[in-house]
């Protein structure tokens, strides 16, 4: 899941070498954080939240089949 | 050269343009005018906007008198141009093209040519994606004759692919325009189906619209199809447009709207409270 949050936001951002995502276990949920360059914010969180929008629902899909929860955090 | 931009509003672009006009004391064939928002009556008196324009003095004596409002340009930015001409003839905008450059987005799009290696890329960044959720299924990709590209997903996965109505199958669609946007200088069209489900909901939301329809017809009641995406909410009206007894609208905020599809001559503009309890609106 962290390769998949990681591989859409390269292909998004500016500065693909700035991308960083982290995995944590928490209770039943996978927490993902990731992080861009500042300037490259706006890209991964889209026109009204509409790609991070995306990209968690990619996401809930993914740990879904598990049943698992995911939770993607964008930290600046 | 042009003085101070100032903004002006007004409940549409006329009329902003006539507060612009009163507020400097100039004719506005002397005003330079940008139009900022074309305003938009809403629905139930929410969402209303404002129409804004943005004006500044036009140099003295240059006064070339031939620009008129731009008004038909603002108010469909990337219309077609068979949009335009129709654009012109209600001055009052028929409900149903309420928000015409949206609900007629794609409409015939032509997008540019596409190279075989291309296509191999977008497939590649599909499956790539496609294996990350350890989904790995088989894709097909083709061209249509107006260049869009079109890929399908095939296997066992399609169902957690698709997600709950869709969502998940146009999540990834969305992901993989703004990919392919970025990675390709020319315009390339996409889509993204998966085991036929495109088809089945188009099907099934014609099927709906033409039942609600018919209930509109017997009832008289305005009906609603809860909140939908551009691309179905298009589908919905074009199902309907051939039938004159009905009208359909989109209202609501945002990507998603509901479709209301309602008698005509019942509620319309400012009398919209009544429109569902109503049985004869005061005129």
């Amino acid at each position: 899941m962290k390769d998949l949050v990681a591989f859409i936001a390269t292909a998004l951002v500016d500065d693909p070498a700035s991308v960083q995502v982290t995995e944590t276990e928490g209770d039943g949920a996978v927490v993902l954080e990731l992080r861009v360059a500042k300037e490259d914010l706006g890209k991964v969180i889209g026109k009204q939240g509409r790609t991070a929008r995306a990209i968690r629902s990619l996401l809930s899909a993914t740990a879904g089949k598990d049943n698992r929860k995911a939770r993607l955090e964008i930290v600046e | 050269m042009s003085s101070a931009k100032m903004e002006y509003k007004g409940t549409d672009v006329e009329e902003a343009i006539g507060n612009a006009c009163a507020a400097l004391n100039v004719p506005r064939e002397e005003l330079d005018i940008r139009i900022i928002s074309t305003g938009s009556t809403g629905i139930f008196g929410l969402g209303r906007k404002k129409a804004a324009v943005q004006v500044s003095l036009k140099k003295e004596g240059g006064h070339e008198q031939k620009r008129p409002a731009p008004e038909k340009k603002a108010s469909a930015p990337k219309a077609r141009p068979e949009r335009a001409v129709s654009e012109k003839k209600p001055a009052v905008p028929k409900a149903r093209v309420e928000q015409p450059a949206e609900n007629d987005e794609q409409e015939e799009a032509v997008g540019d040519p596409v190279t075989p290696e291309e296509m191999e890329a977008i497939r590649a960044d599909l499956a790539r994606i496609l294996d990350l959720m350890a989904c790995s299924s088989e894709i097909s990709i083709s061209q249509d004759q107006n260049n869009k590209v079109h890929a399908k997903i095939a296997g066992d996965f399609v169902d957690i692919l698709v997600g709950p109505e869709g969502q998940t199958l146009d999540s990834m669609q969305y992901v993989m325009r703004k990919i392919i946007t970025r990675k390709f200088p020319q315009k390339v069209l996409f889509s993204l189906d998966a085991g036929g489900f495109r088809d089945n909901r188009m099907g099934e939301l014609q099927a709906r619209a033409l039942r609600l329809a018919q209930e509109v017809k017997e009832t008289g009641k305005t009906r609603t199809i809860p909140a939908i995406n551009p691309a179905e909410r298009r589908m919905v009206h074009m199902a309907l447009q051939d039938d004159t007894e009905i009208r359909s609208r989109s209202v609501g905020e945002g990507l998603f709207k509901k479709v209301l599809i309602y008698l005509p001559g019942k509620g319309r503009r400012r009398a919209p409270r009544k429109k569902k309890t109503a049985e004869k609106s005061p005129e």
